[in-house]
């Protein structure tokens, strides 16, 4: 069969199947059993399929998400990162766009504790959304900074998403998980500079509160009591890492137990509480796992298709210089960050970007960043966007999938600025790394 | 008539364990004109590497090139092949090939069409230096290729998953691993690895495999052909020796220093490999691996 | 009456599979220890961790997915008529419950072809292929019954998704 219509079919049925609202994870299933059946030759295609499915998930490489989830679930039951988030907001006076900058201060903060994306947009989305709503925020302006920061997770260490990339693409691991931290910076200070500008313009989308009268001292104790000691997680995650006693599995391992000690020291560790982070540990994770298996196997029979080789080629015949063949890259990973996961958008392409970019002398370093980047946009693109869903989990009923579309887009339009600006200037992501000397 | 099979690779494209394979893929489309043709699909993001053995045991793909490592659930006995010290055109001759080639067809209804590999050794990768044929203190990612060897060998043994390898070596998680001689900067494992143990012990298998029921109904004129193919390609085996030499200069220039034991210690480096290997086998079909063994030694 | 027993066993499943990325966490923490003080670590552990990994993501889904939990793309049905919006419920459930059993039923047989052939996993330890072959047809089995009783009662289905 002709790759251009299985492309069209199999896209299409997903595109229908996810708008009458069939969970994410059966829609890929009904499209990859059909693709199944006529790519892969008929039952034995949808035998080969059930089993593909046991293998996509038996990866220890996703075993950082769980973990990950785990720490932040931790820090969450415990009501660790709500104190902490409390302590934050209250240090953060006397700024238009008070609330929204408060998340992003909390998400960046959060994003070096935490490699999961999802459990960073979940927590923040969970202790500030309910508050800015009442307070007046405009959604756009509370559920917009949750999202984008919440996935700059994935670009400050730890991030279990940089160490696949890295070894996937073969691009050094530590070197991209430093390559990520200007980008993730230059980032917070966009989102920041964005919602202080528009509550100036608009002061409807932001109403100024206001503040109890504290003394100095009221204003930075819990700070001190409530901020600074989760360093200690910091340490335990990055500080493994980087002092080489660790790889990033065992860093995710030994970062959920320290939450459950800092946990413990807080004296808000209980059986229900730690059986409690658990199981919401399992509902993500479930439900993330449960997308990768059905993603990764329809990824599997677009390829055996040849509908991504011949789309990558159709890409291709256009080159050839590196900055096109970036260009092209980028698009096709934006394109495909709209309809599969992180994994998968991996999966498909490293064996013909790796290659292409090696042969065009592209930066393996800005290749790197380029799929942070692109994946990071891609939790956030609809129809298929994990933070997108993530933030309908938490958000109140009456908020709609078209909401929290709009909400993202201005944050969206930053993040393909920043992208933009590393392929101008690629020594946004190879600066740092450069300075580490092998 | 002109029949196009549909083949996938283990191993990704225009990578070291592929490279005999797609050089194949090349012969045949150029010289089968007419009579057979290959679509090739591609890697392992077409099919799961441990999943391709029961593809194309299945007929979901009609040809696969893969390693025996990837399909032991289908023939256990597999991993006797890498234990081989003769070539595949020593085993044609020797009538061993035919006993591969039975059980495959039997236990995994394939055709055991061609083989590469042969003159590619394994070696043993470290970050910290060793004295002889003794690993015990040393933490070392296995395979199940090298677990028999390196166990006997007193090595502290993990697995880890291929992605981690860099890290777990760049965190002293691991002090080595095993790897052929060729491939290593394919991974960029290289920037990691201090040390490369001498000598070579067994031979990588890559496999073409045919699914039997593709294979029997092909016409006599399409197999020989891909038979005469299958040997134009064994024949490319002979060129691993120069490529071997190539691929450790590029290793030296990458830093990685060569340990080579003394006539003793490599003595009872090979003989352990030898007898692990065996008797890891063993254990799976006593009479099938004396029958190899007998068949695959020099 | 079944329906409790049956919504218990599925709590039971997933509180089981949460136990085991417990578990995870705790084996690769000791394991970074064991490594640390120089002894021998767990030999098994990675191949353990992958298969409890797809264990605990294939005996947790029916769980989720009877809490409302799969994510769903709501930018349609959201904006519907309650009348409308039951009828096209009662559709993409009836589509779930059809892709399910299909998929299910054909993980069925490629356990069964496994036992049969006498397939062994051989990692770091050895056991029946069709043991692990069994968690993706049983998950979509439950799966299948989660969807059906959907549309038999669709004010569970109704249920909006929470706690993230
Ligand atoms: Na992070
Ligand atoms: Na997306």
């Amino acid at each position: 069969m002709d790759w251009g219509l299985i492309l069209t079919v199999m896209l299409g049925g997903l595109a229908v199947l996810l708008l009458i609202g069939l969970p994410v994870a059966f829609a890929f299933i009904v499209v990859t059993t059909v693709g199944a059946y006529f790519v892969l030759g008929g039952e034995r295609g949808i035998l080969q399929l059930a089993r593909n499915a046991t293998q996509s998930v038996a990866n220890f490489q996703l075993a950082p998400i769980p973990l990950f989830i785990l720490m932040g679930e931790i820090l969450f039951q415990t009501g660790v990162a709500h104190r902490a988030i409390d302590a934050i907001e209250r240090v953060v006076t006397r700024i238009p766009g008070r609330m929204s900058v408060v998340t992003i201060f909390g998400g960046t903060i959060f994003a070096a504790l935490s490699g999961s994306t999802i459990a960073n947009t979940a927590m923040l989305g969970s202790t500030l959304l309910p508050g800015m709503l009442k307070k007046g925020y405009h959604p756009s302006m509370a559920m917009g900074p949750i999202m984008a920061s919440g996935a700059i997770a994935m670009l400050i260490p730890p991030s279990a998403l940089a160490v696949l990339v890295g070894s996937l693409a073969g691009i050094s691991i530590a070197g991209l998980l430093v390559a990520g931290v200007i980008p993730a910076l230059l980032l917070a200070f966009l989102f920041v500079a964005y919602v202080v500008g528009r509550s100036m313009l608009d002061p409807s989308v932001a109403p100024p509160d206001t503040l109890e009268q504290m003394t100095l001292k009221e204003r930075w104790t819990p700070f001190v009591i409530y901020v600074l000691p989760l360093s200690a997680l910091f340490a335990v995650v990055i500080g493994s890492l980087l002092l080489g006693f660790a790889t990033p599995t065992e860093s995710a391992a030994l970062g959920s137990l320290t939450a459950v000690l800092i946990g413990a020291a807080y004296r808000s560790l209980s059986w229900a509480k730690l059986g409690a982070a658990l199981m919401e540990t399992l509902k993500l994770s479930v439900m993330i796992l449960f997308i990768i298996a059905a993603s990764q196997t329809f990824a599997q029979v677009l390829s055996f298709s040849g509908a991504t080789n011949g789309l990558i080629n159709m890409i291709n015949s256009f080159e050839p210089t590196p900055l096109i063949v970036l260009l092209g890259i980028i698009a096709i990973l934006l394109f495909l960050g709209c309809f599969i996961d992180q994994v998968s958008m991996l999966m498909v392409t490293v064996p013909v970007f790796v290659p292409l970019a090696k042969a065009m002398e592209i930066n393996e370093l800005v290749l790197g960043v380029v799929y942070l980047l692109t994946m990071e946009i891609g939790l956030l693109t609809p129809p298929f966007g994990l933070l997108l869903f993530v933030m309908r989990g938490v958000a109140p009923p009456e908020i709609r999938m078209r909401d929290i579309y709009a909400a993202v887009s201005p944050f969206l339009l930053i993040k393909l600025f920043v992208l933009g600006l590393i392929v101008v200037l690629p020594e946004l992501g190879t600066w740092l790394p450069g300075l580490m000397g092998r | 008539q002109e029949v196009t099979l549909r083949a996938v690779s283990a191993f990704n494209l225009d990578t070291t364990f592929s490279r005999e394979f797609q050089a194949f893929v090349g012969w045949i489309n150029e010289n089968g004109k007419g009579t057979v043709q290959i679509d090739l699909i591609g890697g392992p993001e077409a099919v799961p590497p441990f999943e391709l053995g029961n593809a194309v045991q299945s007929g979901v793909v009609d040809m696969a090139n893969n390693t025996a490592a990837f399909y032991p659930n289908l023939v256990p006995t597999g991993d006797a092949i890498h234990l081989a010290e003769n070539t595949v055109q020593e085993q044609r001759e020797n009538g061993c090939y035919a006993v591969i080639d039975r059980i495959h067809q039997e236990q995994m209804n394939v055709k055991y069409l061609a083989h590469a590999g042969d003159g590619i050794g394994f070696h043993l990768y470290l970050t910290k230096p060793v004295e002889g044929p003794d690993l015990s203190g040393l933490t070392i990612r296995t395979t199940p290729v090298y677990q028999a060897m390196f166990s006997a060998l007193g090595a502290n043994l993990v697995r880890t998953a291929p992605g981690e390898v860099y890290s777990a070596l760049e965190r002293g998680a691991i002090d080595g691993y095993g790897w052929p001689s060729q491939g290593v900067l394919d991974l960029g494992w290289d920037e990691q690895t201090k040390y490369r143990v001498d000598p070579s012990f067994y031979n990588v298998d890559v496999n073409l495999l045919v699914n039997l029921d593709v294979w029997n109904g092909l016409t006599d004129a399409q197999r020989a052909k891909l038979e005469e193919g299958a040997a134009w390609m064994e024949a490319l085996n002979a060129n691993n020796a120069e490529i071997n030499t190539a691929e450790y200069a590029k290793q030296a220039e990458a830093g990685i220093e060569t340990i080579t034991f003394d006539a003793a210690g490599a003595e009872k480096w090979l003989t352990t490999a030898r007898d692990a290997g065996w008797a890891a086998v063993e254990v799976v079909d006593k009479p099938l691996a004396q029958e190899l063994r007998a068949c695959l030694s020099k | 009456m079944i329906g409790v027993f049956f919504d218990r066993s599925l709590w039971m499943l997933a509180a089981l599979s949460a136990g085991i990325l417990g578990v995870i966490a705790v084996i690769i923490a000791i394991n970074v220890v064991l490594r640390n003080l120089g002894l021998p670590v767990i030999y098994g552990a990675l191949d353990a961790i992958q298969y409890a990994l797809m264990i605990a993501t294939f005996m947790g889904a029916p769980w989720v997915l009877a809490k409302g939990g799969h994510v769903k793309v709501d930018l349609l049905t959201a904006s519907l008529a309650p009348v409308a919006r039951a009828r096209l419920s009662r559709v993409t459930n009836l589509i779930g419950a059809a892709s399910a059993a299909v998929l299910g039923w054909y993980g069925v047989q490629a356990a069964l072809a496994s036992a049969a052939r006498g397939s062994m996993i051989r990692t770091s330890f050895v056991i029946p292929e069709w043991w692990m072959l069994s968690f993706v047809p049983a998950s979509l089995i439950l799966c299948v019954i989660v969807f059906l009783r959907k549309i038999v009662h669709p004010d569970v289905a109704d249920a909006t998704p929470n706690g993230l």
